[in-house]
């Protein structure tokens, strides 16, 4: 891409933002669930042994699965605090879903938001590519995304510093997390922008179009049960397996949203 | 030399537009020269906005071709076709939550244009809105957000304006001064079209007069389509091209 498409992407996204400043709601439900994807997994690990004054090593069921499921950078903890590292652990895929369920209502919102709008005739007459604005509309949501998620590790590593036992916090600063959070998360949040902007080219309702997010977040949900279920966590490796594997799917449904962003249909059909 | 003597910097040569078996514009030709204004009339669903749109570069026409501003018009529209067209949309379409600052602003940086924040001051100015830059968009009557449409059609100087219905639902002294801006434009050189319901606007404001009825029935100075003072009027000549279809 050139100097001025760049710029051309640049101004679009800068009013992205302006329009997100003015319209704070549309960011309640991924606010919403970044919160939960913080507060659970303190409540149950720090907050419920607290004030059932009820320590989790009491369970032995617990500590023997704490000690099967092999936390990262947990060795030498005591029980209680390998139980606390367990349950952080299995809640961390909540985390992952943060960027995917921020980025498609922020993409969906703003595609789908210009249709409604019908502020796309004047957007699609000036020299703005379908490229250039896909980029600039699922970039946006993107960044806003990645801050979203790095947001919410920051409140759960401090959360679990101050409130955890010692040692707890430093098993989320290991290579299976940076490989979840700063693999798979961004990863999948890209696939799930591509699809909502293949999606929000043809629906007419950003709802209708966010939740085609689903065949994003069930396959998610489905590795969160799995690790529950095995009792076993994913490896680094396997991480940054599934990592690749979704670049590659985003990129190419990057390449499909392209295609069917049919312009001359949009204008016909919505102004 | 008059305005139609000079090179036409819009050129459209048998403009045609299918939507599958419907045929919204059919075999279009005419031209409009630099400093000259053309009002296209025509029954709702005559194919007006269809017209402008081809020439703007939204929609890629069917067969035909021509060129615009020297650009050519092809099956497949290009960004350099669309950067030198001002397109007024039927609807305002400006973005309700933002300022008409940040309106301008952001259409001035897609259009590429350089020292974006002057040009909009210079825009604002030209068409008196500046008092208002501050003011979102939402809370702007009709009148003036049609001003502010206007205004961003104008932020990149272009050679070729066309304007959907510029003045339509707006009070007389606003249309008045629309109609003035058009004026102005099109002796600083620009070619313009308006496509108009107002037959009255259209005489007065432009040099020659299209009636599209998916194919131009007409295409005439006033005088040339048969308008005769206290005779035959625009309407008379108007309805006659159009009922019989």
């Amino acid at each position: 891409m050139s100097g001025a498409s760049w710029a051309r992407i640049r101004a679009l996204g800068g009013k992205e933002v302006a329009e997100l400043r003015a319209a704070k709601g549309v960011l309640l439900g991924p606010v919403a669930m970044l919160v939960t994807a913080v507060l659970m997994p303190l409540v149950l690990a720090v907050g419920v042994p607290a004030w059932s004054g009820e320590p989790l090593d009491d369970t032995a069921d617990l500590v023997r699965l704490a000690q099967q499921f092999q936390v990262p950078g947990a060795a030498g903890l005591s029980d209680a605090a390998l139980v606390q590292a367990l349950l952080l652990h299995q809640f961390l895929p909540l985390m992952a879903l943060v960027p995917v369920v921020g980025a498609m209502t922020l993409v969906t919102t703003a595609i789908v938001g210009e249709k409604q709008a019908r502020t796309l005739e004047p957007l699609l007459a000036t020299p703005l590519t379908t490229a250039e604005l896909l980029v600039a509309k699922t970039g946006t949501a993107f960044v806003l995304a990645l801050t979203l998620l790095a947001t919410g590790l920051v409140l759960l590593i401090a959360g679990t510093a101050l409130a955890a036992a010692p040692g707890v916090a430093a098993t989320l600063v290991t290579g299976r997390v940076i490989a979840l959070v700063g693999g798979v998360a961004p990863a999948a949040s890209l696939v799930a922008l591509t699809l909502g902007a293949i999606v929000s080219s043809r629906a007419k309702d950003a709802r209708a179009a966010q939740q085609a997010g689903v065949v994003v977040v069930l396959p998610l949900v489905g590795g969160f049960v799995a690790q529950l279920n095995s009792q076993t966590a994913f490896s680094t490796a396997d991480l940054l397996l599934a990592t690749a594997g979704l670049v590659a799917v985003a990129a190419g449904l990057g390449w499909v949203a392209v295609r069917v962003f049919d312009r001359e249909r949009i204008l016909t059909e919505w102004t | 030399m008059t305005a139609a003597a000079l090179p036409p910097l819009i050129d459209a040569r048998g403009l045609t537009r299918r939507f599958g078996t419907r045929v919204a514009v059919e075999d279009v030709t005419f031209t409009v020269a630099a400093g000259e204004i053309v009002a296209l009339l025509g029954p709702n669903g005559a194919g007006k906005t269809t017209t402008l749109r081809m020439l703007a570069g939204l929609l890629a026409p069917t067969s035909g071709g021509g060129s615009v501003a020297g650009v050519p018009l092809t099956a497949t529209p290009d960004a350099e076709l669309r950067a030198r067209v001002g397109l007024l949309t039927e609807t305002p379409g400006s973005w309700d939550r933002l300022t008409v600052w940040t309106n301008l602003l952001t259409y001035a940086r897609l259009y590429g244009v350089a020292d974006a924040p002057g040009r909009v001051r210079a825009v604002l100015d030209r068409l008196a809105l500046a008092d208002r830059a501050g003011d979102v968009a939402a809370v702007l009557s009709k009148g003036l957000r049609q001003r502010v449409a206007l205004a961003r059609a104008l932020l990149h100087a272009p050679p070729v304006l066309l304007l959907d219905e510029p003045t339509s639902g707006l009070d007389p002294a606003a249309a008045r001064d629309v109609r003035r801006l058009i004026a102005e434009l099109a002796r600083d050189g620009a070619a313009v079209i308006v496509c108009t319901h107002n037959l009255a606007e259209a005489e007065a404001l432009a040099g020659r007069i299209g009636i599209l009825q998916t194919r131009l029935r007409a295409f005439d100075t006033a005088q040339g389509l048969g308008v005769r003072p206290g005779q035959v009027t625009l309407e008379d000549v108007y309805l006659a091209h159009t009922e019989d279809a």
